[in-house]
């Protein structure tokens, strides 16, 4: 099955540049059921995993399309609802594993937060084993008036397997929401997410830490929408490319005509670690109305040799030094993330990923 | 609290706006067909090779599409475009020998007067030919070339053809094969090694036939060591009929020279402006894009500079301004393929009335690129919220030694500034107007003082008025 | 009698969210005087050289503001700057683009000079920078951009001493100053002073205060003066503080 028009631009540029969309192709069996999905943390959070799909308003074409394949070929699904004032203490983890027994993964999440809400959901992708996986999921999350809510993903897949993965937002006045993308894995990875400001005074944003390594492709398709008045957000990237990796990373902010008093803002930096790199970037900055502050920095090149050179005096080899340096630039995202075990596991993979310790 | 809006005057268009009227000596019909383009060459005495350059490029025009990206050119219609005017006027190089009426358009423009004071040459070209083209004595003794394409396709026919839309294959887009089939008219400029040519030379295209196309080709080489500034100036009386623009310019550079290509384009609002522009330069070479944007309907125009030598620079400097009816598409293309190679790009875009303005970049660094620079920067000014402003940029990175980087900025003016200037007596709209001639700053500052008066005078500002 | 040249009566402001930060100030200003303010944080000195000045940050919701005998409470700022009103911003903007000498050069226009050559301003300003111990690079710098704090408040005097206006508001022009700085500053603000202008000056620092001639001290506390007197206070503040002046205030 080939998958085409994924992670499509928001307005097209040259097609050599080779960033209007993504392609992806694969023969496994999308029909076959998983077995497993351990959710902890639930608490007084309401569960249905059998609903009719929420209405997301301005969805992009190419997300709705991934939802409608996932949810033709979902084998998992679970709709969330954080009832209104309820603050969710400790954060709800969705565990998924993918192995020999259970190799493809469709999931279908919703997670409704409603006026006042607080809580962090959590979606871990694991892999195990010999053999190719597939995972393809959709998230979607609305924070009603006033809600604090946060959906993170955490994708540590293995070398031979795809992550197509598709996340919406949508936030309502006063609320907050936002995502948090770990990507750590996959062989081939398509990931998107669109962040919706509606209300007015709604806050959002989309961070997110990845990791390119050998041979391994990924195309990451952000787009914050600031539609409401005095909306604020943010889109921060830090990555780190080795071996003969490829990337693309588009980021979009889109202040849309009517967002008086918007601030947005775009920020991306590249750590390169080897010279045979592809390293693609498009920040988008789109605007239609006058009165926002809106900007973008994008930063790439290899990591600071008078840093290396500063480390290793004080006694870390080159490659320590590296490793030090590409995780201090993930720092300020991985401290967001709710639990120290999940701090934990996302450092030691980046460490494995990063020079091949175990 | 009432909001602000930011009000600033549009660029003011009579001078420009005054039309000839149009006897040319000579027109094809509307339209493109092989005969048409089989025409313009005959009456261009052209070599053979040039005929099946043209006759390939028109193949090559019918078969491609229209890009699938920017702003949409469905008003174009190639059918009802005249795509060759001849005036009545053989090329002179003495002003008073030329028509009146052509002469005047000239004059009104500052071209003669230029000339005299701060310029080593002149080119004007009035619709698809050149009437007038000189240079100073000095410069002929250097060694200088600076000739209408016409008489160096005739004079200097190898290099030209050695040159000629190597750069500008007609199969990269559709607007080059059509300028491939119909170019005429436009410049070749040869400069020796080691020849600075202090004052610069300058290319006037003024385009008086309503419904008409230009396609004039600038072709310039600057040979080791040399150093040119070079000027292109543009503009077009305001019809009801679509005007096309798809000119070409090429520029080689090599070893350790340097060439400054100035632009300031103020085509009227019905002008299509597809221009391609492209660098090549070589070991320590450099470009320097000075690009003013002012008119037309649609502007599509990145220069590209494709840093091939090691050490080769390549600087872009560029401000357009978009109002009513009006969508400016323009950028900068870098490709660094060798090592120690530098770019930067300067980008400063305005929107008003219902404008848009697109800033499109793209930087691309080869593996083999090692320690490259590149630094981009897009600012956008928006003075209300009936326009638009987006700026696309573009980054393919394949080594690791290298240092990129890209800021965009967009907003309005802010009110602290306005209120600040206003607190020394100035009203709000000579703030506006101000902060406004500030923000273009940085392109002025990079040309001769009379097209830095001239810009300034197209963002409309009053201000120079008032210092006197 | 001489007619005042500032008359504030009964002045109250408030932010754009509504909160009151003047509660009614009544000041008088004659040609040729010297006025300091002097309160602790947020008392509204800002506020109130601001609002003289025509802020659109502040609205005025009780009480007027009248110049040389004329209401000017709804004019805007830049025909009250017109009419000879200036004021020295204890954090000037930055504008990009244009250069101190092209702006001075304008401004003084705008302020109803007649225009002048560029060599006749460039001697114009000649002495006022050396005043000032600015170099005549500097006026070549765009307007504050990338300029030190001593420079930027060197930069409001330089324009001070081109546009001559009838009232002159400081707002802690001595603020981050080094000493050299402040002694310059001082001497500008001299330069300026004669019988027929006046000076509104916020500040507590007897560095600056110490060598002008100041004639009436006022204590402006939550909004409101407090206190009015002669130098004295000066010393007195930089003393003991305002605790003397707040009482009333404690809630």
């Amino acid at each position: 099955m080939k998958l085409r028009n994924l992670n499509r631009i928001q307005i097209p540029t040259w097609r050599w540049l080779g960033m209007n969309e993504a392609a992806l192709e694969t023969d496994m069996p999308l029909g076959t059921p998983y077995r497993g999905g351990a959710l902890s943390g639930a608490g007084s959070v309401e569960l249905r995993h059998d609903f009719a799909p929420a209405e997301i308003p301005n969805l992009p074409a190419d997300l709705g399309r991934l939802r409608d394949f996932v949810q033709e070929h979902q084998n998992y699904s679970l709709h969330l609802t954080i009832p209104e004032d309820v603050q969710c203490e400790q954060p709800l983890i969705l565990d998924f594993l993918l192995d020999e027994a259970s190799s493809v993964l469709v999931d279908n999440i919703e997670v409704h937060a409603l006026a006042g809400s607080r809580a962090d959901v959590v979606l871990r992708y694991r892999s195990a084993g010999k053999g190719a996986r597939f995972h393809g999921g959709f998230a979607s999350l609305r924070a009603e008036m006033g809600a604090q809510v946060r959906l993170i993903k955490i994708q540590m897949l293995d070398e031979e397997d795809i992550h197509l993965d598709g996340t919406a937002i949508t936030v309502e006045a006063g609320g907050e929401g936002s995502a948090l993308c770990c990507e750590l894995g996959g062989g081939q990875v398509v990931s998107g997410c669109n962040v919706l400001l509606a209300g007015k005074e709604s806050r959002g944003g989309l961070d997110t830490l990845y990791l390119g390594s050998e041979g391994r492709t990924q195309d990451f398709n952000y787009r914050l929408e600031l539609r409401g008045p005095a909306s604020q957000g943010e889109i921060v990237s830090r990555g780190a490319l080795s071996g003969s990796a490829k990337k693309t990373l588009k980021s979009t902010l889109d202040f849309i005509r009517g967002a008086s008093g918007a601030k947005g803002r775009e920020e991306e930096t590249v750590l390169a670690l080897s010279d045979r790199v592809v390293n693609l970037s498009t920040p988008l900055l789109l605007c239609g109305e006058d009165n926002v502050e809106g900007a973008h920095a994008t930063s790439s090149g290899k990591p600071d040799p008078a840093k290396l050179y500063y480390l290793m005096s004080r006694g870390f080899t080159q490659r320590e030094a590296k490793r030090l340096l590409v995780e201090a630039s993930f720092t300020s995202i991985i401290n967001k993330l709710p639990t120290p075990d999940l701090r934990d596991a996302v450092r030691q993979k980046i460490r494995e990923v990063v020079h091949g310790e175990h | 609290m009432e909001r602000q809006k930011t009000q600033v005057e549009e660029i003011g268009r009579e001078l420009y706006d005054i039309r000839d009227e149009n006897r040319p000596d000579y027109q094809v019909a509307p339209g493109l067909t092989e005969e048409i383009v089989r025409e313009i060459s005959a009456g261009q005495n052209e070599p053979e090779w040039m005929l099946k350059l043209r006759l390939k490029s028109f193949k090559i025009f019918k078969k491609l599409d229209m890009p699938a990206w920017g702003p949409s050119l469905h008003e174009l219609d190639m059918d009802q475009i005249v795509t060759y005017v001849r005036p009545k006027a053989d090329m002179t190089d003495d002003w008073r020998k030329l028509p009146d009426d052509i002469r005047n358009t000239f004059d009104r423009l500052g071209i003669p007067k230029a000339e005299q004071e701060s310029l080593s040459g002149v080119g004007a070209q009035y619709d698809s030919e050149v009437v007038y083209h000189n240079m100073k004595e000095q410069m002929r003794e250097q060694g200088v070339i600076y000739a209408d394409m016409q008489t160096a396709l005739r004079e200097h026919g190898d290099l030209v053809k050695a040159h000629f839309m190597k750069l500008l294959p007609p199969s990269d887009h559709k607007f080059m094969a059509l300028h491939g089939a119909v170019w005429t008219g436009g410049s070749f400029v040869y400069v020796p090694a080691g020849v600075n040519v202090e004052l610069p030379l300058q290319s006037y295209f003024r385009l008086n036939a309503p419904g008409a196309g230009q396609f004039e080709h600038t072709l310039i080489i600057c040979e080791k060591g040399s150093k040119l500034h070079f000027i292109e100036g543009c503009s077009a009386p305001q019809y009801n009929v679509l005007n096309l623009h798809a000119g070409g310019v090429e520029l080689y550079i090599r070893e350790g020279a340097t060439l400054r290509y100035s632009t300031i384009e103020n085509w009227s609002k019905n002008m299509l402006n597809l221009n391609s522009k492209r660098a090549l330069v070589e070991k320590d070479g450099a470009i320097e894009w000075i690009s003013g944007t002012f008119g037309s309907h649609i502007t599509m125009l990145y220069p590209s500079s494709i840093l091939k030598g090691e050490g080769a620079r390549s600087e872009y400097i560029g401000v357009s301004f978009a109002g009513k009816n009006q969508f400016l598409d323009t950028g900068c293309k870098v490709i660094h393929a060798a090592p120690n190679t530098s770019s930067t790009m300067s980008s400063k875009s305005i929107s008003k009335a219902g404008g848009n303005t697109t800033t499109r970049t793209s930087v691309t660094v080869q593996p083999q690129a090692k320690n490259s620079k590149s630094s981009v920067l897009c600012e956008a000014l928006m003075l209300d919220n009936l326009s638009r402003s987006d700026t696309i940029p573009g980054m393919d990175i394949r080594t690791d030694e290298v240092d990129i980087g890209h800021e965009a900025k967009i907003g309005r003016i802010s009110e602290g500034s306005i209120y600040y200037l206003m607190s020394r007596g100035l009203s709000e709209e000579e703030a506006k107007a101000m902060i406004v001639r500030g923000f273009v700053e940085p392109v002025t500052k990079e040309l001769p003082l009379e097209y830095a008066v001239e810009m300034n005078r197209l963002v409309g500002l009053e201000l120079e008025g008032a210092i006197g | 009698m001489k007619r005042p040249l500032l008359c504030v009566r009964g002045l109250h402001a408030a932010l754009e969210s509504g909160e009151e930060v003047l509660r009614g100030i009544d000041l008088e200003i004659e040609p040729g005087e010297v006025h300091v303010i002097m309160g602790p944080n947020g008392s509204g000195k800002s506020t109130l050289a601001n609002t003289i000045m025509g802020s659109p940050a502040y609205e005025v919701t009780q009480g007027e503001i009248a110049f040389e005998g004329e209401d000017i409470t709804a004019v805007s700022v830049d025909a009250r700057a017109k009419k000879g009103i200036f004021m020295a911003f204890q954090t000037p903007e930055e504008i990009d683009g244009i250069t101190v000498f092209d702006f001075l050069r304008t401004a003084q226009v705008a302020a109803g000079g007649k225009p002048v050559s560029f060599f006749a301003f460039h001697n114009q300003i000649q002495s006022s920078l050396d005043a000032l111990q600015l170099d005549g690079a500097c006026a070549q710098r765009y307007l504050n951009v990338g300029f030190s704090g001593g420079e930027k408040k060197k930069s409001e005097i330089l324009q001070l001493l081109t546009l001559n206006p009838k009232l002159a508001i400081l707002d802690e022009t001595d603020s981050g100053l080094d000493v050299d700085a402040v002694q310059v500053v001082t001497e500008g603000i001299l330069r300026y002073k004669n019988k027929k202008n006046a000076l509104l000056i916020i500040s507590h620092s007897t560095r600056l205060l110490d060598k002008l001639p100041v004639d009436k001290v006022h204590i402006l506390c939550h909004g409101r003066f407090v206190h009015t007197g002669n130098r004295g206070l000066i010393d007195e503040v930089n003393t003991n503080g305002f605790a003397r002046f707040a009482p009333a205030e404690a809630r």
